[in-house]
């Protein structure tokens, strides 16, 4: 029963690993910003300069170097950006904790809501020596849980309602103990961040969604027309810029450099930088969940329960309504309906379960069945398929 | 001078490893704090049983002391493998009081004693995980003490290993109590 001499050593490798990878994720994500910085540093450059020069004309009747002021205005430019850049960054970073939890559309949880919830966590934080996090509720019928925050000493862990009437006792000890356990090794420090980023970068995207998702609820015909019709002078005068820009290239290289470059700019918003964001969320590797899973079985010595609620939350239904995909990762299983082309997020169901039959000889074939079946007459009745 | 840089060398790495020993031994002893704030706890608890079941079961005097035998020894004990014994001890004489108790009907149906029963058994829990979080570190400690060459580091500043807190093999099974809602298939 006594854990193995090699769990401890494994779990500060971990959290070194997770350090790293935060502070990697983050560089990269400066890195993806800087088109924005490039943007800015000809705003800036043209203002000091013209700046410079005005003040010039003041003092000394305009006897300045032109080509020095334009330089100067440059590289004074080049810091500033870089600086909004790198403040952006970790303004994000510092407010992610947050942050997240908003995004989730979860709230405090209530006190009649604490009783076993509240019990669970405060006997698994004894057995791991974490400070209590604090708790949250998503109101919904769907099964799912997720944790966010950057330090273990403020923490969150969110549980939808749906959980707390679907799953008994040690089965909700289990899910929480995961959670609990990539609160401990930083994980939830990575996804958290993660999630800010992605959400940032995904701005674009989303504004345009906003926009265009009430004319395609009204009736989809009319979403494509509307689409269509703003998309096609967009396109062609597009095309047309471009060839110009590239014919422009052989007479004045100079400017046709800055024009293409203008024109490439939307497409780095909507198309690059989200690509960006999901190849970012893509690199989480999902070993980590299985490292999760195996560290909360540590705690509570009962894969049987883990393995019980996975099954039951995920033929129950994990999608809480309104949750957005660029904070699906932090879920303890994936809410998204649709199976993803680019990077899955999370490993499947499957190999979780056989992963915790051979920590658990007595899962049975049968016992996975009840679980289903009880799950799926639960995610009936509340009707959670509809939710979204 | 070659000299003078080894001796600083080897220094520095004990300074290190001693250290490293210190902060770990420190770890497991705060463990053992959490543990014994749980123990407390149960400890204040099962008067309150005792006497709830009193009321009910008068002549069941020499059960009565031998939790109280129980309950003091464990307060007494300073190290975890006798504060093991001791608390097996108490396990047993709780689980007897509750056997006890299931000859009553009034008593099992008593509001008072229905949230002592839910009361004790998460605090059973919670000796449990207290314990495993402190063998954890105790485990953590006395591995860094049996390696090569703080092992060497250990025996000249006198660390000595620190024992488990076991649960003994009648206490494994001892949580019979069950919650009010929920399984208790742990």
């Amino acid at each position: 029963m006594r854990p193995s001499p090699e769990a401890p050593l494994l779990e500060y490798d971990r959290i070194a690993e997770n350090r790293r990878w935060t502070w990697m994720i983050l560089v990269v994500f400066a890195v993806l910003l800087l088109p924005a910085a490039v943007y800015l540093n000809e705003l800036f450059t043209a203002y000091f300069a013209f700046g410079t020069m005005f003040a010039g004309t003041l003092t000394e009747g305009g006897e300045l170097d032109p080509q020095a002021t334009i330089a100067r205005g440059r590289l004074v430019g080049l810091v500033i950006a870089l600086g909004v850049v790198a403040l952006v960054a970790w303004i994000k970073f510092r407010l992610a904790g947050r942050s997240v939890i908003r995004m989730v559309n979860a709230r405090p949880v209530l006190t009649t809501e604490r009783a076993s919830y509240g019990r669970a966590v405060e006997n698994l934080c004894i057995g791991s020596g974490l400070p209590e996090p604090d708790l949250y509720v998503i109101d919904s019928r769907a099964a799912n849980a997720c944790s966010a925050g950057l330090k273990p000493d403020a923490a969150s862990i969110a549980v939808t309602t749906g959980l707390l009437e679907l799953l008994e006792y040690r089965e909700l000890e289990a899910v929480l103990a995961q959670e609990l356990a990539q609160i401990g090794n930083l994980d939830t420090r990575l996804k958290t961040t993660v999630a800010a980023i992605v959400t940032t970068l995904w701005l674009p995207l989303r504004i345009v969604g906003t926009v265009f998702r009430p004319l395609f609820r009204i009736h989809r015909l009319i979403g494509w027309m509307v689409v269509v019709w703003l998309a096609t002078p967009l396109v062609l005068g597009y095309a047309f810029a471009l060839s110009l820009g590239l014919e422009m290239l052989r007479e004045d290289p100079a400017f046709a450099v800055v024009f293409i470059g203008a024109l490439l700019l939307p497409v780095y918003a909507f198309v690059g930088a989200p690509l960006g964001g999901s190849v970012i969320r893509a690199a989480l590797s999902q070993e980590r969940e299985f490292l999760a899973d195996a560290e909360a079985v540590l705690l509570t010595r009962n894969p049987a329960a883990l393995a019980r609620a996975l099954i039951k939350m995920s033929a129950a239904g994990t999608r809480p309504a309104g949750i957005r995909d660029s904070v699906s990762h932090l879920f303890i299983l994936d809410p998204a309906l649709r199976s993803r082309r680019l990077g899955p997020t999370h490993p499947r169901l499957e190999d979780r379960v056989s992963a915790l039959m051979r920590m658990d000889s007595s899962i049975s074939l049968e016992m996975v069945e009840q679980a289903r079946a009880a799950g799926g007459a639960f995610g009936k009745n509340s009707g959670a398929w509809l939710a979204s | 001078m070659t000299y003078a840089i080894l001796v600083l060398v080897i220094a520095v790495a004990v300074g290190i490893d001693y250290n490293r020993l210190t902060r770990s031994r420190e770890r497991a002893k705060e463990a053992w704090s959490g543990v014994e704030v749980q123990l407390e706890r149960r400890a204040k608890l099962v008067p309150n049983l005792v006497a709830t079941v009193k009321a009910y079961a008068v002549h069941e005097r020499s059960l009565f002391e031998e939790v109280a035998r129980a309950r003091s020894a464990l307060r007494a004990a300073a190290r975890a493998d006798e504060a093991a014994v001791a608390n097996g001890e108490l396990t047993r004489g709780v689980q007897r009081l509750l056997a006890l108790a299931e000859q009553y009907p009034e008593l099992r149906a008593a509001e008072s004693f229905l949230s002592l029963q839910a009361d004790l058994a998460d605090t059973e829990e919670k000796i449990a995980y207290a314990r495993q979080f402190f063998n954890r570190n105790v485990l953590d400690y006395d591995t860094r003490l049996r390696r090569f060459p703080t092992l060497l580091i250990g025996r000249l500043f006198g660390f000595r290993p620190l024992p488990f807190f076991e649960a003994d093999a009648d206490q494994a099974s001892a949580v019979s109590v069950r919650w009010s809602n929920g399984d208790d298939s742990a």
